[in-house]
């Protein structure tokens, strides 16, 4: 596929590193050269160098044979101009933007469409790194939630605790444990560092994380089952570092599920701003890494701490600081990648990183098939994906357990109509099922065959 | 089965969409970003690419009354995501009337039976005239 980028930033440089590496054709435009020259010197891509909204530009960058265009620079007006180009004088074909403002993002029904700004799907990486937090924060045992299938399904992280029930038990004797009212699947198994997709014969170990499929609806039974207690979903204390595009919108959502929420932001100007837009937060002006100020402000006493900077350095430091004083959940925001390998290594299991939750969105649309999800688990090595099983796709013609999948492949769940199937090898998938999927990155074009769409389907 | 005016003898298009935006460009009597949109979106699902150099895009148009076919001739090939990951060198665009009609897919088997035939491949790229070429789809 002819995929144009426009910036080299963070998110722009992986997505084009991804595509490139899966033997799209990429050219990537941005105004530094600087950032142009680190994406020529780690990948097979075409680089242009110019104003990524100028026609000329666009141009050069081959957008009249595009089939896609991702609008990511820094500047949102810069993005949308982009796109208006991009269509009305190269007839691109899907045009995604990064737009950062909420002033835009909450008229984004308006603005964007067909006959309005010829936008297909706005990207807004703090938005999606809030949504990831908020979700941290509502299984706060959990190392990671997340929702497939419309919130039907729920893949949990959990790490097992040493007298956990799970504790030495293989993954295929797991029904000793779980009662069989509770369908649960292993999809994910994290053992030293190392993920994979676990089989019937993987031991589960204390302190491993694992991840399961299941019902949303089971999600307390199955914490229960771990060995892993609930918090208390209101009235929590939390304390918030930094208070940015992710900060701001993390407490608005936590002091609308009734959270008491502490913000500390270092800049005065910011803080204003914060104080008059979170009437239920208390806003702080102050350095985080300020011991003194961390304790004034009784973070020994804090449920949740969550380091959700710019500067991923402050959100490793005060996270750690956040476990001296045993604070129960830590949430730390990571912009960058040599970081995530690292902070697991240091302790800080829970991560999001904006990179990951972005990149995987925009991927999703690149996909062949009906794909509505496409997320990562763990270190990045294990991919989630849900897609919509349609008419003549390979994934229909055969019970599970007698259709060739790549290895380290495991379907999580299907949701038919209403209904979640907890899948084994004798269910098979019918038309119309939406179908959550684990695989390794390295397989995912051969699993996207499966839900392929044959000749005939018109 | 194609009219010679339907046919781009040598395309020098460089991508999936040059492709076919040089064969909508025959049919000055549809919109041509609908055509676009309806293909790529059909694409999306699954490549339309057969193997052997040979592609079939397809998709319905409302408002058509009868099946249009366009055939597009590209001598170096070009990327069309094709099953078996080769350039594609012979196209046949088919676009068909919005309905239930089962004929759509019988002619689409029809077609792609049809250039099966390794012979009818080479003659195809043979052909030194777009009425040559509609030749070889009389029946």
């Amino acid at each position: 596929m002819n995929i144009v980028i426009l910036g080299a930033g963070e998110v722009g440089y992986n997505i084009a590193d991804r595509l490139a590496v899966e033997g799209n054709d990429v050219s990537v435009v941005d105004i530094s050269e600087d950032r142009l020259q680190r994406v020529a010197d780690n990948m097979d891509v075409k680089t242009v160098l110019g104003n990524a909204a100028h026609p000329s530009v666009l141009q050069q960058a081959g957008a009249a044979d595009a089939e896609l265009l991702i609008a990511a620079t820094q500047n949102d007006e810069v993005n949308m101009l982009a796109c208006q180009v991009a269509h009305s004088l190269f007839h691109v074909t899907t045009k995604m933007a990064r737009i950062r403002e909420r002033d835009y993002v909450n008229q984004a029904d308006k603005l964007f469409g067909r006959d309005e700004l010829p936008i297909d799907l706005v990207i807004s990486p703090e938005k999606e790194a809030a949504l990831a937090v908020v979700r941290r924060f509502r299984v706060s045992s959990a190392v990671d939630m997340q929702e497939f299938a419309g919130g039907h399904i729920s893949l949990v992280g959990v790490r097992v605790p040493p007298k956990s029930d799970l504790v030495g038990m293989a993954v295929g004797d797991l029904n000793e444990v779980v009662p069989a009212s509770l369908p649960i699947n292993i999809v994910a198994h994290e053992h030293n560092g190392g993920w994979k997709v676990p089989g019937a014969n993987s031991v589960l170990l204390a302190g491993d994380t694992i991840y399961a499929a299941l019902d949303r609806k089971d999600i307390d039974r199955f914490m229960a089952v771990v060995g892993l207690d609930q918090c208390k979903q209101t009235g929590r204390n939390v304390m918030l570092i930094g208070g940015g595009h992710v900060g701001y919108e993390v407490a608005l959502e936590l002091q609308r599920l009734g959270a008491h929420i502490k913000v500390i932001e270092h800049n005065p100007d910011r803080c204003q701003w914060l104080a008059e837009h979170l009437k239920e937060a208390m806003v702080i002006q102050g350095d985080a890494m300020d011991k003194s100020l961390l304790e004034e402000e009784a973070i020994a006493q804090m449920d949740d701490f969550m380091a959700l900077t710019n500067d991923d350095e402050v959100n490793i430091l005060s996270s750690l600081i956040s476990r001296q004083y045993k604070v129960p959940h830590t949430v730390t925001l990571i912009n960058r990648d040599v970081y995530s390998g690292l902070v697991r290594a240091i302790g800080l299991s829970n991560i999001v990183s904006p990179r990951f939750t972005t990149a995987a969105s925009i991927l999703r649309h690149v996909r062949r098939g009906r794909v509505f999800g496409l997320s990562t688990l763990g270190d990045g090595s294990l991919e989630v994906l849900e897609a919509e099983a349609m008419q003549t796709s390979r994934i229909t013609d055969a019970p599970l357990a007698a259709i060739n999948f790549p290895e380290s492949t495991i379907i999580g769940a299907i949701v038919r109509g209403d209904a979640v199937i907890i899948p084994d090898g004798a269910t098979q998938v019918q038309a119309g099922d939406h179908v959550v999927l684990i695989t390794q990155q390295r397989h995912l074009s051969m699993v996207e065959r499966l839900f392929e769409v044959n000749l005939e389907f018109f | 089965m194609i009219a010679s005016d339907n046919i781009v003898l040598d395309s020098q298009a460089g991508s999936k969409r040059g492709v076919l935006s040089e064969m909508i460009a025959l049919l000055p009597s549809m919109d041509a970003d609908q055509v676009m949109d309806l293909v790529m979106a059909r694409e999306k699902l699954g490549s339309t690419g057969i193997g052997h150099g040979v592609a079939l895009p397809h998709a319905r148009m409302p408002g058509l009354t009868e099946p249009v076919i366009v055939l597009l001739r590209h001598r170096d090939g070009v990327d069309f995501d094709a099953i078996d990951g080769q350039p594609v060198h012979l196209v046949l665009l088919l676009l068909v009337p919005d309905d239930d009609d089962k004929g759509h897919l019988d002619l689409l088997a029809q077609l792609a039976r049809k250039l099966q035939s390794a012979t009818l491949r080479q003659q195809m790229m043979a052909a030194e005239s777009r009425e040559e070429l509609a030749a070889l789809f009389k029946r």
